[in-house]
Protein backbone atom coordinates (compact mmCIF):
# COMPACT_ATOMS: atom_id res chain seq x y z
CA UNK A 1 0.00 0.00 0.00
CA UNK A 2 2.85 2.32 0.88
CA UNK A 3 4.53 1.43 -2.42
CA UNK A 4 1.41 2.40 -4.40
CA UNK A 5 1.13 5.68 -2.52
CA UNK A 6 4.78 6.42 -3.25
CA UNK A 7 4.25 5.67 -6.96
CA UNK A 8 1.21 7.97 -7.11
CA UNK A 9 3.19 10.74 -5.46
CA UNK A 10 6.10 10.26 -7.86
CA UNK A 11 3.67 10.37 -10.79
CA UNK A 12 2.33 13.67 -9.39
CA UNK A 13 5.83 15.13 -9.26
CA UNK A 14 6.50 14.02 -12.86
CA UNK A 15 3.27 15.69 -14.01
CA UNK A 16 4.26 18.85 -12.10
CA UNK A 17 7.67 18.83 -13.82
CA UNK A 18 6.09 18.35 -17.24
CA UNK A 19 3.62 21.19 -16.68
CA UNK A 20 6.39 23.47 -15.43
CA UNK A 21 8.46 22.75 -18.56
CA UNK A 22 5.42 23.28 -20.78
CA UNK A 23 4.56 26.60 -19.13
CA UNK A 24 8.16 27.83 -19.25
CA UNK A 25 8.42 26.88 -22.94
CA UNK A 26 5.21 28.74 -23.81
CA UNK A 27 6.34 31.85 -21.92
CA UNK A 28 9.80 31.69 -23.54
CA UNK A 29 8.39 31.29 -27.06
CA UNK A 30 6.01 34.22 -26.55
CA UNK A 31 8.89 36.32 -25.21
CA UNK A 32 11.08 35.42 -28.21
CA UNK A 33 8.24 36.23 -30.59
CA UNK A 34 8.02 32.69 -31.98
CA UNK A 35 4.45 32.55 -30.68
CA UNK A 36 3.27 35.83 -32.12
CA UNK A 37 0.54 37.56 -30.09
CA UNK A 38 1.13 41.02 -31.54
CA UNK A 39 -2.20 40.79 -33.38
CA UNK A 40 -4.14 39.69 -30.30
CA UNK A 41 -6.50 42.66 -30.35
CA UNK A 42 -5.89 43.92 -33.88
CA UNK A 43 -8.27 44.10 -36.78
CA UNK A 44 -7.10 42.98 -40.21
CA UNK A 45 -6.12 46.56 -41.06
CA UNK A 46 -3.74 46.71 -38.10
CA UNK A 47 -5.68 49.06 -35.82
CA UNK A 48 -6.80 47.86 -32.39
CA UNK A 49 -10.33 46.49 -32.04
CA UNK A 50 -12.41 47.68 -29.11
CA UNK A 51 -14.65 44.58 -29.24
CA UNK A 52 -11.65 42.25 -29.04
CA UNK A 53 -10.18 44.32 -26.23
CA UNK A 54 -13.35 44.16 -24.09
CA UNK A 55 -13.69 40.40 -24.76
CA UNK A 56 -10.09 39.89 -23.65
CA UNK A 57 -10.64 42.03 -20.55
CA UNK A 58 -13.84 40.27 -19.51
CA UNK A 59 -12.39 36.80 -20.23
CA UNK A 60 -9.42 37.69 -18.07
CA UNK A 61 -11.58 39.01 -15.22
CA UNK A 62 -13.86 35.93 -15.20
CA UNK A 63 -11.03 33.38 -15.45
CA UNK A 64 -8.94 35.21 -12.85
CA UNK A 65 -11.93 35.26 -10.50
CA UNK A 66 -12.62 31.54 -10.96
CA UNK A 67 -8.94 30.69 -10.50
CA UNK A 68 -8.67 32.92 -7.43
CA UNK A 69 -11.67 31.26 -5.82
CA UNK A 70 -10.41 27.77 -6.69
CA UNK A 71 -7.16 28.74 -4.95
CA UNK A 72 -9.11 29.81 -1.85
CA UNK A 73 -10.91 26.46 -1.81
CA UNK A 74 -7.72 24.47 -2.36
CA UNK A 75 -8.22 22.41 0.73
CA UNK A 76 -12.03 22.56 0.69
CA UNK A 77 -12.22 20.95 -2.75
CA UNK A 78 -14.47 21.58 -5.72
CA UNK A 79 -15.00 24.36 -8.19
CA UNK A 80 -17.10 27.39 -7.28
CA UNK A 81 -20.52 27.66 -8.90
CA UNK A 82 -20.56 30.32 -11.61
CA UNK A 83 -23.58 32.60 -11.07
CA UNK A 84 -26.09 33.29 -13.80
CA UNK A 85 -25.16 36.99 -14.04
CA UNK A 86 -21.53 36.19 -14.82
CA UNK A 87 -22.53 33.77 -17.57
CA UNK A 88 -24.85 36.40 -19.07
CA UNK A 89 -22.08 39.02 -18.96
CA UNK A 90 -19.63 36.61 -20.61
CA UNK A 91 -22.22 35.74 -23.26
CA UNK A 92 -22.99 39.39 -24.00
CA UNK A 93 -19.29 40.10 -24.34
CA UNK A 94 -18.82 37.22 -26.79
CA UNK A 95 -21.88 38.21 -28.82
CA UNK A 96 -20.67 41.82 -28.99
CA UNK A 97 -17.32 40.58 -30.29
CA UNK A 98 -18.93 38.32 -32.91
CA UNK A 99 -21.40 40.96 -34.12
CA UNK A 100 -18.63 43.55 -34.28
CA UNK A 101 -16.49 41.17 -36.32
CA UNK A 102 -19.41 40.46 -38.64
CA UNK A 103 -20.03 44.18 -39.17
CA UNK A 104 -16.34 44.78 -39.82
CA UNK A 105 -15.99 41.99 -42.35
CA UNK A 106 -19.26 42.80 -44.08
CA UNK A 107 -17.26 45.40 -45.97
CA UNK A 108 -13.81 43.90 -46.60
CA UNK A 109 -12.76 46.94 -48.64
CA UNK A 110 -13.19 49.14 -45.59
CA UNK A 111 -11.42 46.66 -43.31
CA UNK A 112 -8.44 46.47 -45.63
CA UNK A 113 -8.56 50.24 -46.10
CA UNK A 114 -5.43 52.13 -46.96
CA UNK A 115 -5.95 55.28 -44.93
CA UNK A 116 -3.79 53.89 -42.12
CA UNK A 117 -0.82 55.16 -44.04
CA UNK A 118 2.01 53.08 -45.39
CA UNK A 119 1.66 49.64 -43.87
CA UNK A 120 4.53 47.27 -44.20
CA UNK A 121 5.01 47.82 -47.92
CA UNK A 122 1.72 46.21 -48.95
CA UNK A 123 1.35 45.77 -52.67
CA UNK A 124 -2.09 46.83 -53.90
CA UNK A 125 -1.80 44.37 -56.75
CA UNK A 126 -1.48 41.39 -54.43
CA UNK A 127 -4.86 41.08 -52.76
CA UNK A 128 -4.33 37.45 -51.72
CA UNK A 129 -1.42 38.28 -49.48
CA UNK A 130 -2.84 41.55 -48.29
CA UNK A 131 -4.85 40.27 -45.37
CA UNK A 132 -1.77 38.67 -43.90
CA UNK A 133 0.62 41.46 -44.62
CA UNK A 134 -1.46 44.38 -43.41
CA UNK A 135 -1.05 43.20 -39.83
CA UNK A 136 2.67 43.79 -40.00
CA UNK A 137 3.21 47.43 -39.25
CA UNK A 138 6.38 49.22 -40.24
CA UNK A 139 7.13 49.96 -36.60
CA UNK A 140 5.53 49.79 -33.15
CA UNK A 141 2.40 51.87 -32.77
CA UNK A 142 2.23 53.67 -29.45
CA UNK A 143 -0.72 53.24 -27.13
CA UNK A 144 -3.28 55.98 -27.54
CA UNK A 145 -3.10 58.14 -24.34
CA UNK A 146 -6.87 58.68 -24.56
CA UNK A 147 -7.38 54.94 -23.89
CA UNK A 148 -5.36 55.14 -20.68
CA UNK A 149 -7.20 58.30 -19.58
CA UNK A 150 -10.60 56.63 -20.13
CA UNK A 151 -9.44 53.56 -18.16
CA UNK A 152 -8.23 55.82 -15.33
CA UNK A 153 -11.56 57.66 -15.24
CA UNK A 154 -13.34 54.29 -15.12
CA UNK A 155 -11.35 53.13 -12.09
CA UNK A 156 -11.91 56.45 -10.32
CA UNK A 157 -15.66 56.18 -11.07
CA UNK A 158 -15.76 52.79 -9.35
CA UNK A 159 -13.85 54.18 -6.35
CA UNK A 160 -16.35 57.06 -6.01
CA UNK A 161 -19.28 54.66 -6.41
CA UNK A 162 -17.93 52.50 -3.58
CA UNK A 163 -17.24 55.48 -1.34
CA UNK A 164 -13.46 54.97 -1.31
CA UNK A 165 -12.96 58.46 -2.77
CA UNK A 166 -14.88 61.71 -2.63
CA UNK A 167 -16.04 63.15 -5.95
CA UNK A 168 -13.80 66.21 -5.62
CA UNK A 169 -10.74 64.07 -4.88
CA UNK A 170 -11.56 61.78 -7.82
CA UNK A 171 -11.86 64.80 -10.11
CA UNK A 172 -8.51 66.14 -8.94
CA UNK A 173 -6.88 62.73 -9.44
CA UNK A 174 -8.52 62.35 -12.88
CA UNK A 175 -7.21 65.74 -14.05
CA UNK A 176 -3.70 65.24 -12.66
CA UNK A 177 -3.53 61.59 -13.74
CA UNK A 178 -4.81 62.55 -17.20
CA UNK A 179 -2.10 65.20 -17.45
CA UNK A 180 0.54 62.62 -16.47
CA UNK A 181 -0.66 60.20 -19.14
CA UNK A 182 -0.82 63.00 -21.70
CA UNK A 183 2.76 64.09 -20.95
CA UNK A 184 3.90 60.47 -21.17
CA UNK A 185 2.20 60.21 -24.58
CA UNK A 186 3.99 63.36 -25.75
CA UNK A 187 7.24 61.92 -24.37
CA UNK A 188 6.77 58.70 -26.39
CA UNK A 189 6.06 60.67 -29.56
CA UNK A 190 9.07 62.92 -28.97
CA UNK A 191 11.29 59.85 -28.47
CA UNK A 192 10.01 58.42 -31.76
CA UNK A 193 10.69 61.69 -33.58
CA UNK A 194 13.83 62.94 -31.90
CA UNK A 195 15.47 59.97 -30.18
CA UNK A 196 16.00 59.42 -26.45
CA UNK A 197 16.10 62.35 -23.99
CA UNK A 198 19.31 64.34 -24.17
CA UNK A 199 20.92 67.61 -23.12
CA UNK A 200 22.97 69.64 -25.59
CA UNK A 201 25.52 72.32 -24.90
CA UNK A 202 26.32 74.98 -27.46
CA UNK A 203 28.77 77.80 -27.21
CA UNK A 204 27.01 80.46 -29.23
CA UNK A 205 28.80 83.29 -31.04
CA UNK A 206 31.56 85.65 -30.04
CA UNK A 207 31.91 85.89 -26.30
CA UNK A 208 29.53 83.00 -25.85
CA UNK A 209 26.60 85.34 -25.25
CA UNK A 210 24.21 82.91 -26.88
CA UNK A 211 25.75 79.80 -25.37
CA UNK A 212 24.11 77.54 -22.83
CA UNK A 213 22.20 74.33 -22.36
CA UNK A 214 19.38 73.04 -24.41
CA UNK A 215 17.01 70.26 -23.30
CA UNK A 216 15.40 67.94 -25.84
CA UNK A 217 11.59 68.03 -26.07
CA UNK A 218 11.36 64.44 -24.82
CA UNK A 219 13.32 65.33 -21.67
CA UNK A 220 11.03 68.29 -20.95
CA UNK A 221 7.92 66.08 -21.35
CA UNK A 222 9.49 63.43 -19.13
CA UNK A 223 10.22 66.00 -16.40
CA UNK A 224 6.65 67.34 -16.61
CA UNK A 225 5.22 63.80 -16.41
CA UNK A 226 7.48 63.04 -13.44
CA UNK A 227 6.47 66.18 -11.53
CA UNK A 228 2.71 65.78 -12.12
CA UNK A 229 2.91 62.01 -11.52
CA UNK A 230 4.70 62.56 -8.21
CA UNK A 231 1.99 65.00 -7.11
CA UNK A 232 -0.70 62.43 -8.01
CA UNK A 233 1.16 59.72 -6.08
CA UNK A 234 1.58 61.89 -2.98
CA UNK A 235 -2.09 62.97 -3.02
CA UNK A 236 -3.20 59.35 -3.51
CA UNK A 237 -0.95 58.16 -0.70
CA UNK A 238 -2.01 60.84 1.79
CA UNK A 239 -5.74 60.87 1.08
CA UNK A 240 -6.55 57.30 0.07
CA UNK A 241 -3.98 54.79 1.34
CA UNK A 242 -2.72 56.26 4.63
CA UNK A 243 -6.09 57.33 6.16
CA UNK A 244 -7.27 53.70 5.95
CA UNK A 245 -4.31 52.39 7.95
CA UNK B 1 6.21 19.81 -0.47
CA UNK B 2 2.76 18.63 -1.46
CA UNK B 3 2.02 18.09 -5.19
CA UNK B 4 -1.06 20.33 -5.08
CA UNK B 5 0.99 23.17 -3.62
CA UNK B 6 3.65 22.80 -6.31
CA UNK B 7 0.91 22.92 -8.98
CA UNK B 8 -0.58 25.95 -7.27
CA UNK B 9 2.81 27.67 -7.33
CA UNK B 10 3.44 26.75 -10.97
CA UNK B 11 0.08 28.05 -12.18
CA UNK B 12 0.55 31.26 -10.20
CA UNK B 13 4.00 31.80 -11.73
CA UNK B 14 2.70 31.03 -15.24
CA UNK B 15 -0.18 33.45 -14.81
CA UNK B 16 2.09 36.22 -13.52
CA UNK B 17 4.62 35.66 -16.33
CA UNK B 18 1.88 35.82 -18.98
CA UNK B 19 0.46 38.99 -17.45
CA UNK B 20 3.91 40.59 -17.28
CA UNK B 21 4.64 39.74 -20.92
CA UNK B 22 1.24 41.06 -22.00
CA UNK B 23 1.79 44.32 -20.09
CA UNK B 24 5.32 44.65 -21.51
CA UNK B 25 4.14 44.08 -25.09
CA UNK B 26 1.32 46.61 -24.69
CA UNK B 27 3.54 49.24 -23.07
CA UNK B 28 6.26 48.88 -25.72
CA UNK B 29 3.70 49.11 -28.52
CA UNK B 30 4.25 45.59 -29.87
CA UNK B 31 0.60 44.87 -29.06
CA UNK B 32 -0.85 48.06 -30.35
CA UNK B 33 -3.74 49.85 -28.67
CA UNK B 34 -3.51 52.55 -31.28
CA UNK B 35 -6.84 53.14 -32.98
CA UNK B 36 -8.83 51.64 -30.11
CA UNK B 37 -10.81 54.84 -29.82
CA UNK B 38 -10.72 55.80 -33.49
CA UNK B 39 -13.84 55.51 -35.58
CA UNK B 40 -12.95 53.74 -38.87
CA UNK B 41 -11.10 55.67 -41.50
CA UNK B 42 -13.23 58.78 -41.48
CA UNK B 43 -12.26 62.28 -40.38
CA UNK B 44 -11.07 62.57 -36.78
CA UNK B 45 -14.06 62.97 -34.43
CA UNK B 46 -14.61 62.36 -30.75
CA UNK B 47 -15.88 58.74 -30.76
CA UNK B 48 -18.29 59.00 -27.85
CA UNK B 49 -19.79 55.53 -28.40
CA UNK B 50 -16.33 53.95 -28.14
CA UNK B 51 -15.38 55.97 -25.07
CA UNK B 52 -18.60 55.04 -23.25
CA UNK B 53 -18.20 51.35 -24.19
CA UNK B 54 -14.61 51.23 -22.92
CA UNK B 55 -15.60 53.14 -19.80
CA UNK B 56 -18.51 50.80 -19.03
CA UNK B 57 -16.34 47.72 -19.64
CA UNK B 58 -13.64 48.99 -17.29
CA UNK B 59 -16.17 49.97 -14.64
CA UNK B 60 -18.01 46.62 -14.78
CA UNK B 61 -14.74 44.64 -14.69
CA UNK B 62 -13.18 46.58 -11.82
CA UNK B 63 -16.43 46.53 -9.86
CA UNK B 64 -16.71 42.77 -10.25
CA UNK B 65 -13.05 42.21 -9.34
CA UNK B 66 -13.60 44.25 -6.17
CA UNK B 67 -16.65 42.12 -5.34
CA UNK B 68 -14.58 38.96 -5.84
CA UNK B 69 -11.79 40.36 -3.67
CA UNK B 70 -14.19 41.02 -0.80
CA UNK B 71 -16.33 37.91 -1.32
CA UNK B 72 -16.62 35.63 1.67
CA UNK B 73 -16.19 31.86 1.89
CA UNK B 74 -14.79 31.39 -1.61
CA UNK B 75 -18.16 31.97 -3.28
CA UNK B 76 -18.36 33.67 -6.66
CA UNK B 77 -20.42 36.85 -6.35
CA UNK B 78 -23.27 37.46 -8.77
CA UNK B 79 -23.55 40.56 -10.95
CA UNK B 80 -26.52 42.82 -10.27
CA UNK B 81 -29.04 43.14 -13.09
CA UNK B 82 -28.40 46.89 -13.30
CA UNK B 83 -24.79 46.26 -14.33
CA UNK B 84 -25.96 43.79 -17.00
CA UNK B 85 -28.47 46.32 -18.37
CA UNK B 86 -25.73 48.95 -18.43
CA UNK B 87 -23.29 46.68 -20.25
CA UNK B 88 -25.92 45.44 -22.69
CA UNK B 89 -27.09 48.97 -23.47
CA UNK B 90 -23.55 50.17 -23.93
CA UNK B 91 -22.78 47.27 -26.31
CA UNK B 92 -25.91 47.99 -28.35
CA UNK B 93 -25.01 51.68 -28.67
CA UNK B 94 -21.47 50.76 -29.78
CA UNK B 95 -22.61 48.13 -32.30
CA UNK B 96 -25.43 50.27 -33.70
CA UNK B 97 -23.08 53.22 -34.24
CA UNK B 98 -20.50 50.97 -35.83
CA UNK B 99 -23.07 49.38 -38.15
CA UNK B 100 -24.43 52.81 -39.08
CA UNK B 101 -21.00 54.25 -39.84
CA UNK B 102 -20.07 51.21 -41.97
CA UNK B 103 -23.36 51.41 -43.85
CA UNK B 104 -23.00 55.09 -44.61
CA UNK B 105 -19.67 54.56 -46.41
Amino acid sequence: MAGVSFMVQMFGYVVCGFLALLGATIVLLIWQGKIDISGLISEANGSASLARFQFLLISFVVTASVYGLVEMRLNGGGYPDIPRGVLILFGMSAVTFLVSKTISYSQPDVMMGSSQGPIGGVDDNAPASRGVQVRRQSGPQRTDPLVLIVVLVGFLGVAVHRGDLTASMATLLAVMGGLTVWFLGLFMRAVDADGPPHVETHWGGLGGGLGGWSLSASLIYLICAGVVGTVVFVVFLNHVILPKQ
Amino acid sequence: MDVSHILHLEIGCFRCALLAILAYLILTGRISLSGLLRRGDGPPQLPLERIQFLLVTVVVCSSYLTDVFYSAAGKMPDIANNWLYLFGGSSIIYLATKAWSMRSR
